[in-house]
C-alpha cells in the first residue's frame, strides 16, 4: 500500500526493529541497573560476611544487616521473604495448582495468607442425597464438613477413611465458573450484536462490533467455506461456537486475577467434550464417499486386513489430537509463565540478592510471552476451528477422486 | 483446504500404526513363546511398512 502525500511516514519511523532494539536495551539497562543496586545493598550491608557464599545462614546474616540499614520501603519487601521462608517455595506445587480445577477461586497470598472466592459445593451421594455448602466451610482443606473433606490435590472425599461410596461432585468449581462468565461474555457480545444489525440495518456496525464483524467474517469465509463448500451454512452455528468459546476462554485465562486466570481450554475434560462433539458431528454427517472411504478403500483387497484398522484408528485419532493439541498448548503456556514468576522466588532463596537481579529479566520474559500467549490465543482457537471445518468437509464432500 | 486436510494427523496416525502393529505382535509372542519375539519384530516392521504405504497412498 502506497503513503498519502504529506502523511507522516509511521512504518519507516516506528518499525519493529528499531522497537525490538530499544525493547532490548531497556530490558538489559534495566537488568543491569538492577543487579549493581541489589549488589552494593548487600555489600554495603554486610558486617563480618564478606564472601557472598548463598547458604542459608549467610542469607540470613545478609537480612539482618540490610532491615538495619535499609529505608522502611526495603523492610516491606524483607518482611515479605521473611515470611516466605516459613514455608519453603515450591514452585512445582504453586504451578499445578493454579492450572489444575479447584473449589475456590484464588486471588493472593500462600497457605493461611491466601485471599479466595469460596464457590459452591454441590455432592450427591446415596445416603446424604444432595448436599450444598460453601468451599469456605473446608478452610483451605484445613477443616472437614458434614463428614466431607478437601485432600492435597483438591478433591471432595469421605473425612473418616475407608469410606468407599462414590461421591459425586457436580460443583461450581472455578473452571465452571469460568465458563459461565465466558459464555456469558459471548451472550452479551453476540446479541448486543444481533439487535444493532436490526435495528441499523444495511448499516456499517460500530464501535466494539466493528472488530467482531471480520472474526466472523473470517471464520466464515476463510474457514468453513473454503473447508466444508456449499453446504457451509448447516455448520456455521456449531464453528463459530466453537471458536468463541475458545478464544474468548483463552483470552480470559490469561488475566491473572479474578474473572481471568482460569485454565479452562488447557483442562483435559474440557477439550475432551470439545473434540466428541466435532467427531460425533464428523461421524454423524458422513456420507457414503466417506465411509467407503474407509471401510471399502481402493487398494487390493488382502490388503484390507492392514487399511481397515489403519482408516478406523484415523477416525479416532483426529479428534483425539484436536483434543491434545489445544489441551498442551494452553497448558504449556500457562506453565511458562508461572515458571518465569517463580524463577524470581527460587533465586531469591538462594540470595536475596539475586532474586532482586533476576526479576527484571523474569518480568521481561513475562511480558514477552505474554504478547506470545495472546497470538497463541487467537490461534489454538483458530486452528481447532479450521481443522474441525475441514474434517467436516472431508466426511461431507459429494464427489470422489 | 480439503486437499491437505487428510494430512493433518500423520504424523499421529504414522505412530498409532506401528504402535499398533508391534501390540499385535506382543500379543501372538504372549499366545506362542518363541527362542526370540519374532511377532513384535515382524509386527514392528510390518508396522511401519503399512503405515508409509497409508501415507504414500494419501499422495
Amino acid at each position: 500500500m502506497g503513503h498519502k502525500k504529506g502523511m507522516p511516514n509511521f512504518s519507516k519511523t516506528f518499525t519493529t526493529s528499531s522497537f525490538r532494539k530499544s525493547f532490548v536495551t531497556a530490558v538489559f539497562s534495566a537488568f543491569f541497573a538492577v543487579s549493581v543496586w541489589a549488589s552494593r545493598d548487600s555489600v554495603a550491608s554486610d558486617h563480618g560476611v564478606t564472601t557472598a557464599v548463598s547458604t542459608h545462614e549467610v542469607t540470613i546474616a545478609n537480612h539482618e544487616g540490610a532491615d538495619a540499614h535499609s529505608a522502611a520501603a526495603h523492610a516491606d519487601a524483607h518482611g515479605a521473604e521473611a515470611s516466605l521462608k516459613e514455608e519453603k517455595f515450591a514452585p512445582g506445587k504453586m504451578i499445578m495448582d493454579h492450572i489444575a480445577d479447584a473449589h475456590d477461586w484464588h486471588l493472593w497470598g500462600e497457605g493461611h495468607g491466601s485471599v479466595s472466592i469460596p464457590l459452591p459445593v454441590i455432592l450427591y451421594t446415596e445416603s446424604k442425597g444432595l448436599t450444598v455448602f460453601s468451599s469456605a466451610r473446608f478452610e483451605h482443606g484445613h477443616a472437614a464438613y458434614e463428614g466431607f473433606k478437601l485432600t492435597e490435590k483438591g478433591k471432595v472425599t469421605w473425612e473418616q477413611e475407608g469410606n468407599t461410596e462414590a461421591i459425586y461432585d457436580i460443583s461450581l468449581t472455578k473452571n465452571v465458573v469460568a465458563m459461565l462468565i465466558a459464555v456469558l461474555t459471548i451472550l452479551i457480545i453476540t446479541l448486543g450484536m444481533a439487535k444493532s444489525y436490526t435495528k441499523n440495518k444495511g448499516k456499517a456496525p460500530k464501535g466494539f462490533h466493528n472488530l467482531v464483524e471480520p472474526l466472523i467474517l473470517f471464520i466464515r469465509d476463510d474457514v468453513a467455506k473454503r473447508s466444508i463448500g456449499h453446504k457451509t451454512d448447516k455448520f456455521m452455528p456449531l464453528l463459530l461456537t466453537i471458536f468463541s468459546f475458545i478464544f474468548v476462554n483463552n483470552v480470559f485465562g490469561l488475566i491473572p486475577i479474578f474473572p481471568g486466570g482460569a485454565n479452562v481450554t488447557g483442562n483435559i475434560a474440557i477439550t475432551m467434550v470439545l473434540a466428541l462433539v466435532i467427531f460425533l458431528t464428523v461421524n454423524l454427517n458422513g456420507n457414503k464417499y466417506y465411509w467407503k472411504h474407509i471401510f471399502l478403500p481402493d487398494v487390493p483387497v488382502w490388503m484390507y486386513v492392514i487399511i481397515i484398522p489403519i482408516e478406523v484408528l484415523g477416525v479416532v485419532l483426529k479428534p483425539f489430537v484436536l483434543m491434545l493439541r489445544l489441551f498442551a498448548n494452553i497448558t504449556a503456556g500457562h506453565i511458562i509463565i508461572l515458571g518465569f514468576f517463580s524463577l524470581i522466588f527460587i533465586f531469591g532463596a538462594m540470595n536475596q540478592a539475586l532474586g532482586y537481579a533476576v526479576s527484571p529479566l523474569s518480568v521481561a520474559f513475562t511480558v514477552f510471552m505474554g504478547l506470545l500467549e495472546m497470538l497463541v490465543a487467537f490461534l489454538q482457537a483458530f486452528v481447532f476451528t479450521l481443522l474441525s471445518a475441514i474434517y467436516i468437509g472431508m466426511a461431507v464432500e459429494e464427489h470422489h477422486h | 483446504m480439503r486437499e491437505w486436510g487428510k494430512y493433518t494427523g500423520v504424523a499421529f496416525e504414522m505412530i498409532a500404526t506401528v504402535v499398533l502393529f508391534v501390540f499385535v505382535g506382543r500379543w501372538v509372542d504372549a499366545q506362542w513363546p518363541m527362542s526370540f519375539p519374532v511377532g513384535t519384530f515382524f509386527g514392528a516392521l510390518l508396522g511401519v511398512g503399512a503405515s508409509l504405504y497409508v501415507i504414500l497412498k494419501k499422495f
